[in-house]
């Protein structure tokens, strides 16, 4: 029993140290090896694709017009794109607001879904608006962001390879100073993108698709028979069928997007609950094929399978807890102490979402942001919470796997539009 | 804080490593061996290679970087007698199994919390200085 115990609690600290290494390599990537954005510069001027933008929204009445208003203000020539909202069965003036753009503005159109057609999920919406797109390019974004003026030629400026299937952006939290969870955000977010995405861009892993401030091929996205309906996470899912297809996601930290961050614990709670059970579900579905592709190379499977497992860690971090505490108070020695006290450094260090403490320090200072460095500690509250939520998100995905419930739908988060909750 | 406390402490020189022994209130005594992990060494170890690792390579002063590599250790020390002092009085106070809970609920977590915390100090004064410059 013993043996047993002790064997586990070193295999999850093992498993720990590998994530605790990666993520030290992505630190010192972003550190030292700070590549420029070299694609803008040669192409952006030369390389001009037709463009359609994605607006999936759901009772968004609260921030669409801002997102298309500033849509209008955009560099990129309007002869070379087209905007499509899919007001999917809004139950607000978020329908109306589209109209009325669409009423102003020639390149914009709306796709409106009624009841009982609509409203089953962010991926069942982009698979009507795929129908109506007309742009080799398609960029989404959700309905809170509101990016930079001249986004689209550094998304799009990427596509010149022909290998690239699709380009994420950098998201920034719009309304930082709002709460202490939308400043926790703020700081996940930083050292997620300005670190961990852009490290593993650099070193020419796998950078994350995230669903939102980000483009794909059209060609490629028909070939692939569209958006996953199925998929929590369609992002995610949408990584790596781009990567199981043959083509690779790059990642442009300078094409920044504002957006409106969950500012309370609930709608933290809720957020990233669905991030983990649909990660995990993604985690199901792409491991094996991903570990046999012909069409990866190995450093690119290896981070995959890690990032694939990536919601796995907390609860990894949380077993090795309850299994360091029992051996701590049933079977002390003095070398398992010495462990002990070296866990909560892997514990902290190699948690959850893209959060680890040194990560998060090293895109602060990146970015110059003295203020934001001081609340590191306090990152602590969400690695407890993200363990609870990773916990909560396996047991519901293992039941809804048992009972054969199905999980699609929107499954969103309240914008109030930098109103006060 | 020991006298604070009212305990009666001793050292045994017969053993190999420093002894604390704690009369109980119910007149029992407790001995306790103080190994080096009970010393506070390991966090202090584990801030020193975060500031060697994490610090250090950025740019700025290297006085600057070695002050408050100073300020941890001394924060590092100070809580670590803290830490003892607490699982001492809990162990006067209520038994001996109250040692190894206070030791366990004081160690790891409340140490890695001072050591980020100094870690995003030292941080943000660099930042601080970088932006400046």
């Amino acid at each position: 029993m013993v043996v047993i115990v002790y064997s586990a609690f070193l295999f999850l600290v093992a498993i720990m140290v590998f994530y605790l290494v990666r993520h030290y390599l992505f630190s010192l990537t972003a550190l030292y090896k700070r590549k420029g954005q070299s694609f803008y510069a040669l192409h952006s001027l030369s390389f001009r694709p037709t463009v359609t933008i994605l607006i999936p929204a759901k009772d968004e009445e609260a921030v669409l017009g801002r997102l298309l208003h500033r849509i209008t203000q955009l560099t990129y020539p309007k002869e070379q794109m087209d905007a499509i909202v899919i007001d999917d069965a809004s139950t607000d003036d978020t329908g109306r607001i589209a109209d009325e753009f669409a009423e102003a503005y020639s390149y914009f159109k709306v796709v409106h879904r009624s009841v009982g057609v609509g409203g089953k999920g962010k991926s069942s919406a982009l698979n009507q608006a795929l129908g109506h797109a007309k742009g080799e390019i398609l960029i989404c974004f959700d309905a809170d962001y509101y990016p930079q003026a001249d986004i689209i030629e550094k998304l799009t400026a990427y596509f010149a390879d022909p290998e690239v299937g699709a380009v994420q952006g950098r998201v920034t939290v719009l309304n930082e100073h709002s709460t202490w969870v939308s400043r926790l955000v703020a700081l996940e977010r930083t050292g997620g993108y300005r670190v961990d995405q852009l490290a593993r861009d650099n070193l020419g892993l796998i950078p994350q698709y995230g669903g939102t401030v980000c483009g794909v091929r059209r060609d490629l996205m028909e070939s692939l028979g569209g958006w996953d309906t199925t998929a929590l996470t369609e992002d995610t899912d949408l990584t790596f069928r781009v990567y199981l297809a043959g083509y690779k996601v790059r990642y442009v930290n300078e094409a920044e997007c504002y957006e409106e961050a969950v500012e309370t614990w609930k709608a933290y709670w809720h957020q990233r609950h669905r991030w983990a059970k649909g990660h995990m579900q993604c985690c199901f579905k792409h491991l094996i094929p991903l570990v046999k592709s012909r069409n990866l190379r190995l450093r690119e499977k290896i981070d995959g399978v890690l990032l694939l497992n990536v919601y796995f860690v907390p609860i990894v971090v949380g077993l090795s807890w309850l299994l360091g505490a029992a051996i701590f108070f049933l079977w002390p020695t003095n070398w398992f102490e010495s462990i002990w006290n070296l866990l909560p450094v892997f514990l902290y260090s190699s948690v959850g979402n893209f959060a680890l403490f040194f990560e998060v320090g090293v895109a602060v200072y990146l970015d110059g942001r003295v203020r934001l460095g001081l609340l590191i500690p306090l990152l602590l509250f969400s690695f407890v919470f993200n363990t609870l939520v990773c916990f909560k998100a396996l047991l519901d995905l293992c039941y809804s796997k048992i009972v054969g419930k199905k999980m699609h739908g929107w499954a969103k988060t309240l914008h109030n539009g930098g109103k006060t909750n | 804080m020991l006298s604070s406390g009212q305990i009666s402490a001793a050292k045994s020189f017969a053993s190999e490593t420093p002894q604390l022994v704690i009369r109980l209130l119910d007149g029992s005594d407790l001995t306790l061996a103080l190994t080096w992990q009970r010393s506070g060494l390991g966090s202090i170890a584990i801030f020193t290679l975060i500031f060697l690792f994490l610090l250090f390579p950025l740019e700025g002063s290297m006085w600057r970087k070695i002050v408050w590599l100073e300020v941890g250790f001394i924060l590092g020390v100070t809580w670590s007698f803290i830490r003892l002092s607490i699982a001492v009085l809990a162990a006067y106070h209520f038994g001996a199994g109250a040692f190894t809970v206070a030791e366990f609920l004081t160690g790891p977590f409340t140490d890695f919390f001072w050591i980020v915390s100094v870690w995003a100090l030292a941080l943000s004064a660099m930042i601080s200085a970088k932006v400046n410059r």
